[in-house]
């Protein structure tokens, strides 16, 4: 085996037993996330040096419970073991198993011995094996089942080198069991025609073929067609025959286990059964997760507040750097209004993204998660969601990038596509800024009572809105979509342990690097198609934008020259002009072409709406929110000498602004997570209409 | 025939079939398989889902799962 050669081993094992710790462990920091080809299920790969194999990958395959599995996620592994290419399987199996549940984990190990695969297997959570009164005789495992058999501690590194030292062998020096399974009549010549026709020469293989054959994408359409007789013909009817193997394994990994494992009976009643009870009692458990959300929801806000400062900061320095010491020409414009305003609204999101996936990852990897989803899968179901719809959509109320990104962890495809459509319903911080001119605009500063402050109750009738919006559409979708796939519950509830911090801090960085990658690129392009809208106008409008701007100011100086003719020539730009043609349609809603010009700018960021008033009013710096108030207040409309910024008006933006899809980076990402321009095209065509008629109706009632 | 989803909280009893093979085939893989004792753990407050222990394993399986699962 020589080490310059692609060579890889597959890390495999059920879902929570501890297997990216052990892929941690093993490969530190030398890993990259990639895509399956095809599918997007994320692909973690490492590498490690080892004395006899020399440099090996180790790829990180999905947790999966059998060889005969049920997600899309779980079948990568499948089309990891059944390539036609040889070159391409792994040349190893490292097999993760908790050693809590030998004979569940067991199922899947001799599966996969049974592929003809060298494999190691690695007992992982020994230690709360122990704890739960189980000893297992590892040397006694390891002679029944004839493999290597190896203890790790994935939390604490112990046994790694002893686990590469087992890799390394079995990569130099192959050990192969010989086919364990007592295949029936119909299996063996099912397995054996199929062999033949491909040329596969391992049975088990060739079995797996005759049950997957249907996805398997190496196969030609011919193939397919065979197969497909020779399994009609043995009357070999794939899911019975999928049980009954799996029930003859059980029946002969139940002895094995007695053998080596020994029992005995300790207390019940420790302290994580304890706080389960909490944690999943019908009310004290909505009780505690209504609280952590809201510690949650406090820490986005308090935590990323400062480092979104420094980054807008540093990039309206390097703007203004650029605009001060480069020639006034087009392209240091490009440089300094599109690309770096493009790339401070793609960072500007990262403190929210990593604090939120920071905390999520500590929830799920602390394994509380899931009793979440547990909790509320009862009342997410009645709208067509999932229990997990909700770490969703209480991420959605920070940002709705990465709350879409976290939808990965539900299995249905269905209830994730929901989840995703309907979670950028929900109020995000992009909005707040919006909100508060508005509201401070408009709504007098009084108190009921007192003490409840009217503004603090239209803002947070302003969230309940968005929320009661999300679940209504989301019950609506479910109407409407389509699937054969049944929603299944059916999930385990990990053992509660200590999140790993190595583990959480890689969770955020690729999420943050996917982010910064994938949907920046789309955000880029677009902030540069609206600078050079706003930016630029018909031929020789810009020109006579300038002199209407002179003849104002000679007129009176009241405001500077500069700002007065940023406001005229955005007037005169495309955007404007697009403004102005959008005036007809904005209207009944109790819009002028200025705030047309401020939707058609918002696209890029919600928060863009006030720097655009800014400009529009010709205010020179957008954080001068008092001076902008003021302007906004007195502007009239020309013919009729009437506020534009109304109750009726102002309330009717609001809604607008809620229910509208104003966000190229959420667009970017559900085309990312969706794999098509389908889902983002309906969610951007519903939402544009629910915030039409939304803001129709409350500014006809209003008014 | 006695369903799972008729135990009550605490009660244990053994599995003796699972009639719906596209749900079997999950549950058998986690270890959910004729002739294992399973206990039900609690019930949430509406009875739509409930957590179960097999083994070492906790399993939270919807009403309409449980119905599927025939005990001895």
């Amino acid at each position: 085996m020589s080490g310059k050669s692609a060579c890889h081993i597959a890390l495999i094992g059920n879902p929570n037993v501890g297997k990216s710790s052990v892929f941690n462990r093993l490969t530190g920091l030398r890993q990259k996330v990639g895509n399956f080809p095809g599918v997007t299920v994320d692909k973690k790969t490492g590498s490690i040096e080892l004395p006899l194999s020399g440099t090996v990958e180790v790829v990180d395959l999905p947790g999966l419970y059998s060889l005969y599995p049920t997600s899309e996620d779980e079948k990568v592994v499948i089309d990891s073991l059944l390539q036609q290419d040889t070159s391409k399987l792994p040349k190893a199996i490292v097999f993760v198993a908790d050693a809590n549940d030998l004979e569940r984990n067991l199922l899947l190990c001799t599966q996969l011995m049974d592929t003809g695969i060298p494999l190691v297997l690695v007992l992982n959570m020994l230690d709360t094996a122990e704890k739960a009164g189980l000893s297992i005789q590892t040397d006694r495992l390891s002679n029944q089942l004839n493999i290597a058999v190896v203890a790790v501690n994935g939390r604490t590194g112990e046994g790694v080198e002893a686990l590469k030292k087992a890799i390394d062998q079995q990569l130099h020096n192959p050990f192969i069991t010989a086919i364990q399974y007592p295949f029936s009549d119909a299996e063996r010549k099912t397995a054996e025609q199929v062999g033949n026709l491909l040329g596969e020469q391992h049975l088990y293989t060739a079995l797996l073929i005759a049950h997957h054959f249907r996805r398997l994408r190496f196969l030609t359409p011919d193939q397919k067609e065979a197969i497909m007789e020779i399994v009609t013909m043995h009357g070999f009817n794939a899911p019975s025959v999928q049980l009954d193997e799996m029930m003859t394994r059980f029946k002969k990994i139940a002895p094995i286990v007695q053998q080596s494992v020994s029992r005995k009976p300790v207390q019940n009643g420790s302290k994580s059964t304890r706080f389960d009870q909490l944690a999943t009692h019908p009310v004290w458990g909505l009780v505690l997760f209504t609280g952590l959300m809201i510690l949650v929801f406090q820490s986005i806000f308090a935590w990323s507040e400062w480092p979104m400062t420094q980054i807008e900061t540093a990039f309206g320095w390097m703007a203004g750097f650029i605009s001060e010491h480069l020639p006034d020409v087009w392209i240091s414009r490009l440089l300094s209004e599109g690309v770096i305003a493009g790339m401070s609204g793609v960072l500007v999101f990262i403190p929210q993204i990593a604090v939120l996936f920071f905390l999520i990852s500590l929830l799920e990897e602390s394994g509380y998660m899931a009793r979440v989803v547990y909790l509320l899968d009862n009342l997410m179901r009645r709208f067509g969601l999932n229990g997990r719809s909700v770490v969703a959509l209480i991420s959605g109320g920070a940002c709705a990038v990465p709350a879409i990104m976290s939808t990965r962890t539900i299995g249905n495809w269905k209830e994730r596509l929901l989840t995703i459509l309907v979670t950028p319903l929900i109020s995000c911080s992009a909005r707040i800024p919006v909100f508060t001119i508005l509201i401070a605009l408009t709504i007098p500063s009084i108190k009921i009572g007192g003490w409840l402050n009217v503004q603090g109750l239209v803002f947070l009738g302003l969230y309940i809105t968005g929320t009661v919006a999300a679940l209504l559409s989301a019950w609506v979708f479910s109407k409407l979509i389509k699937t054969e796939e049944p929603g299944f519950l059916i999930m385990e509830l990990p053992r509660y342990q200590m999140p790993q911090w190595k583990n959480v801090f890689l969770t955020v960085y690729e999420k943050v690097k996917t982010f910064v990658l994938e949907a920046g690129k789309i955000i880029l392009l677009v902030s540069i198609i609206l600078w050079f809208m706003a930016s630029y106008g018909p031929p020789g409008a810009m020109e006579k934008a300038e002199k209407e701007a002179k003849a104002a100011y000679s007129l009176s100086d009241e405001i500077p020259y500069e700002q007065l003719e940023a406001s005229y020539k955005l007037e005169a730009s495309f955007a404007g002009k697009l403004g102005k043609i959008m005036e007809p349609v904005i209207e009944p809603l109790g819009y002028d072409w200025k705030i047309g010009i401020a939707l058609i700018t918002s696209f890029a960021a919600r928060e863009v709406f006030v720097g655009t008033m800014a400009t529009i009013y010709a205010v020179g710096d957008s954080n001068d929110e008092l001076l902008l108030r003021e302007r906004m207040k007195n502007a009239k409309h020309p013919d009729s000498g009437k506020p534009v910024f109304t109750l009726a008006a102002a309330v009717s933006l609001m809604i607008f602004y809620l229910f509208a899809m104003q966000c190229m980076s959420t667009l970017a990402v559900v085309r990312r997570e969706t794999k098509s321009w389908k889902w983002p095209a309906i969610q951007f065509a519903y939402m544009t209409l629910l915030a039409y008629v939304g803001s129709f109706l409350a500014y006809t009632i209003l008014s | 025939m006695r369903t799972l989803e008729s135990l009550s909280p605490g009660e244990t009893a053994i599995v003796k079939d699972i009639q719906h093979e596209q749900m079997a085939s999950r549950l058998i893989s986690m270890g959910l398989i004729p002739g294992v004792e399973i206990q039900l753990v609690r019930k949430s407050f509406s009875g739509a889902t409930a957590i179960f222990r097999i083994r070492q394993m906790l399993l939270a399986l919807r009403k309409t799962e449980a119905q599927h699962i025939i005990l001895k």
